[in-house]
């Protein structure tokens, strides 16, 4: 899995995906990942090391090496991350969204 | 100068509107046009020096004008907006306008809409199909997104 962030507004449906948003590349099919990535819609992100994330550096050194980046955190089985970080599971969805939002470029109120 | 060339026609646009249990249904097969006007409040004044206006942006506003073929099966264009007008609480509905087709990649005009008017023009002198007009308005925003379904 990849993620990728929304370079336009996405219409995924019942979901809008933002612009500037960064999403799992399961979030939509596989077919249509690729044709809005060839279309230029879509781009793939590089994330940083999760220690640089401010309120991370201690989180990371627990799960280093294995997990390095944002990313890796964010397509990590939040199961396995709860044991390897010993919180309770519920504690990783707020985590992954958190970084998402690090990791998403805000909208500007002039343009749409 | 360089041309376009990426310019695009209507002729494959689709248009799909919620059904009664709201249900997304495609009604372009019985729809000939729909014209989507986008508006912004602008407030203008002058100040003493300046013989132009300045604005000032307020509000934006836009509706869904369609024109639709007189048909008579169920779930078509006339059909459906005919049953949301005459319900007893109408209630709003999601349109979405797909531009040039419904691939991924095309543009989305969408938007929660409620029936303002269905006007159905009868002229015996006329052999032409009846086409039918219908203002819908946004309870809330118009979006432009990228179709990713």
């Amino acid at each position: 899995m990849a993620i990728y962030r929304a370079l336009k507004d996405l219409d995924a449906g019942k979901t809008l995906i933002r612009r500037g948003q960064v999403f799992m590349s399961g979030t939509l099919p596989g077919a249509v990942v690729d044709r809005l990535a060839e279309l230029g819609k879509i781009a793939p992100v590089s994330t940083p090391p999760l220690a640089v994330l401010p309120g991370w550096k201690a989180r990371a050194g627990k799960i280093a090496p294995e997990i390095e980046t944002a990313g890796d955190f964010l397509e990590a089985d939040s199961a396995r991350l709860a044991k390897v970080l010993k919180v309770s599971p519920d504690r990783i969805e707020p985590m992954k969204l958190e970084l998402a939002g690090w990791l998403s470029v805000p909208q500007g109120n002039s343009k749409h | 100068m360089t041309q376009t060339v990426t310019a695009i026609n209507a002729i494959d646009a689709a248009i799909w509107l919620d059904k009664a249990g709201g249900t997304p249904t495609d009604i372009s097969g019985s729809s000939n046009s729909v014209s989507i006007p986008l508006t912004q409040q602008l407030g203008p004044f002058r100040n003493f020096g300046s013989r132009w206006p300045k604005r000032l942006e307020g509000g934006k506003d836009g509706a869904f004008r369609l024109v639709i073929t007189y048909s008579t099966a169920a779930d078509e264009a006339l059909d459906i907006l005919r049953d949301w007008f005459f319900a007893t609480e109408p209630g709003a509905r999601t349109i979405k306008v797909y531009v040039p087709d419904k691939n991924v990649g095309s543009d989305v005009y969408s938007a929660e809409v409620r029936i303002e008017s269905l006007d159905i023009p009868l002229d015996s002198g006329k052999a032409e199909p009846i086409t039918v007009t219908a203002n819908l308005l946004p309870d809330g925003a118009i979006t432009h997104a990228t179709n990713a379904t």
